[in-house]
């Protein structure tokens, strides 16, 4: 039984098979050991995720697990967010998964802002497909499917958040745990949808861009005079991204109720809790007469 | 045919004029009258200006279906009067305003010309004229031309006045008093000078309390019923009448309703709810389910119960968008790749629509595996006078799901655990001890991914297995009439009514005796049920509001049994009752 004291109350017996070095266990880290700052039970989280390397994490987190369909973990995150806003629910994936498959759904979760956390491992590159270039493969990236060089402009989901209505965006980089680890505390302590865009290493099919190539150029947004509840400045050092000084940290954190405040059905009690037995509908059928 | 309260009433006119506001009215006042009534609505894919119209069929008897001929037409415009004034019936009557029809933006310049029928009664209402004496605007015509509908029909004038005082309630006192002088007006003249050539009356008679209430209606009722709690669904007719029910209501009953980006992520959320533990339900069209098609899938691998409400129209691609047509069996039955069990039921009418929802959740529930309800435009739009439905026995039955208080005592927990009805304990987040992975992959008796190919056997042959122990071959279809008799009909869904009453009127007027059988559950298919009936059948007739016989198709491959007489429909409409005796009568003369 798990409680409290006990740090190894998210470990699994099942062990990833991420290749060595991926930035995928930086990240797995960095949301165990929020979940433990966060003080929050197994049963008390549901992760679900899309489909490629990254969204296999749920399977190495002891929590509720949903792992859908690719580009589809936000739909069903916030379904169960609806149904039961007592749980802590979180949606991870990759950059193919989120931004190409899924990327209607991304904007659309921005907007209506459901109470979820959304933490999405970019490393510009299908990788369990064996190396194709993703909507975040900088403009030139050499892949099988780009022998050429990709020729489309890579996508920024940072200033799209931003554009798209969230009101917590932030990046993170695989690389520094700590970080991480903060902004996911704050991400899931922040009421309404939180996104994380995470620059994750891939070993495998984006050597060029290793640890060493992104701890020359990350620097935190935060050490300057950055103010996250300027979305309108928040929105230009988004667009500012560029390949030679890459910023973290919380862009943009906003106030805005969350959707399911504006539901008074849901009430306190979820509605999972709601008692469904003998419902009466007479009245409704005495008023079609 | 002339006498009492038996009519065929058709109200035309464009879109924007309020068709459907007057043929709901006379609906309403006759079946608050005692009578049978039904409404078929024919309208285009367009908000402004397009030609519609609404049918009223009126009886003393139960009355399911339409007829081709009129008795009564209100053209509230002139392409109404071109349109319908032939199907007149001799000696029935056209109710028009010569002076002042109006013509449609679209129509300009439309003349209606002679009308060239000395064989019906013309009644030349000048509606809008009375309108305006009575001091209203051009909407009140169609209290005018509801009196004048009334008048010719010599049926009571206080059931109009009470009808039109409480649809204007919220109106100025004025604007109410206004209508029913322009109705009176109206009724008067019709009364006086054109209601005895009529020839037909309507008149109260003793019933009970009946509801009005279209397929979409009872869809919506029966999910709240079972208690539906999430309900997600993206605009597509002619399923869209569930979401604007259930959103209606969702304050006052604690349900949530949603309307996501796309059919995809409808599909995804419904699913997400059932997980978290509510039930849940997505509906759309066939067009709409092609994009659910993929989450349908992962709901039957994950064995998350979910609801799917479809109701068809014509297709491929957008097709007919607001007509009828059962062309999406066959794609509801194999939708998806890889093989999953999956439930797939048809109500045939508005009854049905109510009892096989409620069903369904249990279904889903207990089965833990997705559920299709098949409907189509005519079911879910067409209106239909209905006793209020017995709910006393209706149980809910949320199938095998944990209490966290069983989970507790549980210690290694198996969400996908190999049972021998392949049915597993079913575990939701938040319950402690419950902790599992749901997966798209093949995964393993815990939810973790796994390749093995022993165990990919395993998990294959529990989630087939769950479905077989669902016994339908009572419950999955029904012999309607008599079942000695020589002739047998087949078919499903939404032609129930139309069929049941085509029966009535052959055995009737034609002393032809047949019987209907009506299949319910597509998947699992009552195989011996059908078998049995058609084993044991004289001649059988397959009626399908299709092209290709997809129900006669599904037999075949089910039972071995082809049905070679077809009568098949498939130009966006539903049979006429007429229309489909006439077509039965030729089939067994060329016998």
């Amino acid at each position: 039984m798990n409680n409290s004291d006990d740090k190894t109350r998210f470990n699994t017996v099942a062990r990833p098979n991420w290749c060595p070095g991926c930035g995928n266990f930086g990240i797995q880290s960095a949301v165990k050991k929020a979940l433990l700052e966060l003080d929050l039970e197994p049963h008390q989280v549901v992760m679900t995720s899309g489909i490629g390397c990254s969204s296999k994490i749920p399977h190495w987190l002891n929590v509720y697990g949903l792992h859908a369909l690719h580009g589809r973990s936000l739909p069903v995150a916030a379904g169960i967010k609806l149904a039961n806003h007592e749980l802590v629910v979180i949606a991870e994936g990759g950059d193919g998964d989120g931004f190409s498959e899924g990327l209607n759904h991304f904007v659309q979760a921005c907007r209506r802002n459901i109470d979820l956390t959304y933490i999405v491992h970019n490393n510009g590159v299908f990788s369990l497909t064996t190396g194709q270039a993703s909507a975040t493969g900088e403009k030139g990236f050499v892949s099988s499917s780009t022998p050429e060089g990709a020729i489309e402009t890579a996508l920024n989901p940072v200033a799209l958040a931003i554009a798209a209505g969230a009101t917590f965006v932030a990046r993170g980089f695989s690389g520094n745990i700590d970080q991480l680890n903060d902004l996911v505390v704050a991400a899931v302590r922040h009421r309404g949808f939180a996104f994380i865009d995470v620059m994750q290493i891939c070993v495998t099919y984006n050597p060029a861009r290793g640890y060493k190539w992104y701890k020359e150029r990350v620097y935190d947004v935060q050490e300057g005079s950055h103010d996250p509840a300027d979305r309108n400045k928040a929105l230009i050092s988004a667009v500012e991204f560029d390949e030679d000084r890459l910023a973290t940290g919380i862009f943009y954190q906003g106030d805005q109720n969350p959707y399911e405040e504006s539901l008074p059905q849901l009430g306190t009690d979820p509605l999972v809790n709601q008692d469904i037995e003998g419902i009466d509908v007479r009245s409704l059928m005495a008023e079609l007469v | 045919m002339k006498g009492t309260n038996e009519l065929s009433f058709v109200v035309g006119g464009f879109a924007g004029q309020g068709v459907n506001t007057v043929g709901y009215a006379l609906a309403r006042i006759c079946s608050r009258a005692g009578l049978h009534v039904f409404i078929n609505l024919e309208y285009p894919s367009n908000i402004k200006g397009e030609h519609n119209y609404a049918q009223v069929m009126v009886s003393e008897k139960p009355i399911g279906s339409h007829v081709n001929s009129v008795d009564l037409l209100l053209a509230l415009d002139a392409r109404s009067v071109v349109l319908h004034k032939d199907k007149i019936k001799p000696g029935g009557a056209l109710i028009y305003d010569r002076e002042g029809v109006e013509v449609s933006p679209v129509d300009a310049g439309l003349k209606v010309g002679d009308i060239e029928r000395s064989d019906i009664i013309v009644i030349d209402m000048p509606m809008a004229q009375i309108a305006k004496d009575a001091g209203g605007s051009k909407k009140m015509v169609n209290s005018v031309g509801l009196g004048a509908v009334m008048g010719s029909l010599r049926f009571d004038f206080e059931l109009l006045a009470d009808m039109l005082r409480q649809s204007l309630e919220k109106l100025d006192d004025k604007v109410v008093a206004a209508n029913l002088e322009g109705a009176r007006q109206a009724y008067d003249i019709a009364r006086e000078k054109y209601a005895e050539q009529v020839g037909i009356v309507l008149e109260k008679c003793d019933g009970p309390d009946r509801m009005l209430v279209t397929g979409n209606q009872a869809v919506a009722l029966g999910a709240i019923k079972a208690g539906v709690r999430f309900y997600s669904a993206y605009p597509m007719s002619p399923s869209t009448g569930v979401m604007v029910y259930l959103t209606k209501q969702a304050r006052d009953r604690g349900i949530v309703t949603i309307q996501p980006e796309d059919e995809i992520s409808a599909a995804g959320m419904s699913i997400g709810a059932s997980f978290a533990g509510v039930r849940a339900m997505t509906g759309t069209s066939g067009g709409g389910f092609c994009l659910m098609s993929e989450y349908f899938g992962l709901a039957g691998i994950t064995e998350i119960p979910l609801v799917i409400f479809v109701a068809q129209r014509p297709g491929p691609a957008t097709g007919l968008p607001t007509r009828t047509e059962q062309g999406d069996l066959k794609f509801v039955l194999s939708a998806h790749q890889g093989d999953f069990a999956r439930i797939v039921v048809a109500p045939g009418d508005v009854s049905e629509a109510f009892y096989l929802t409620f069903d369904a959740f249990n279904l889903a529930d207990k089965y833990q595996t997705p559920v299709i309800l098949l409907s189509d435009k005519h079911l879910a739009e067409a209106t239909w006078t209905q006793e209020p439905l017995e709910t006393a026995n209706m149980k809910i039955d949320r199938g095998d799901l944990l209490r966290t208080e069983e989970l507790a005592g549980m210690s290694d927990y198996k969400r996908y655990q190999v049972t021998d009805s392949g049915i597993s304990p079913r575990a939701l987040p938040g319950a402690p001890g419950g902790v599992f992975k749901a997966t798209g992959n093949e995964h393993t008796e815990s939810g973790l991914v796994s390749e093995d190919a022993d165990n990919r056997a395993s998990q294959m042959d529990k989630r087939q297995r769950k479905t077989s122990t669902l016994d339908v071959s009572d419950i999955g279809a029904r012999l309607h009439g008599n079942p000695e008799a020589k002739i047998t009909l087949v078919g499903w869904g939404s032609t129930k009514p139309v069929i049941l009453d085509v029966i009535t009127q052959l055995k009737e007027a034609h002393k032809i005796d047949c019987s209907f059988l009506q299949v319910i559950y597509m998947e699992p298919f009552p195989v011996d049920h059908v078998s049995r009936v058609l084993n044991k059948a004289g001649r059988t007739l397959l009626i399908e509001n299709n092209a290709t016989g997809q129900l006669g198709q599904l037999i075949r491959q089910q039972t071995g049994i082809l049905i070679k007489d077809q009568i098949l429909k498939y130009n966006g409409r539903q049979f006429m009752r007429d229309e489909l005796a006439d077509l039965i009568g030729q089939r067994l003369r060329e016998a």
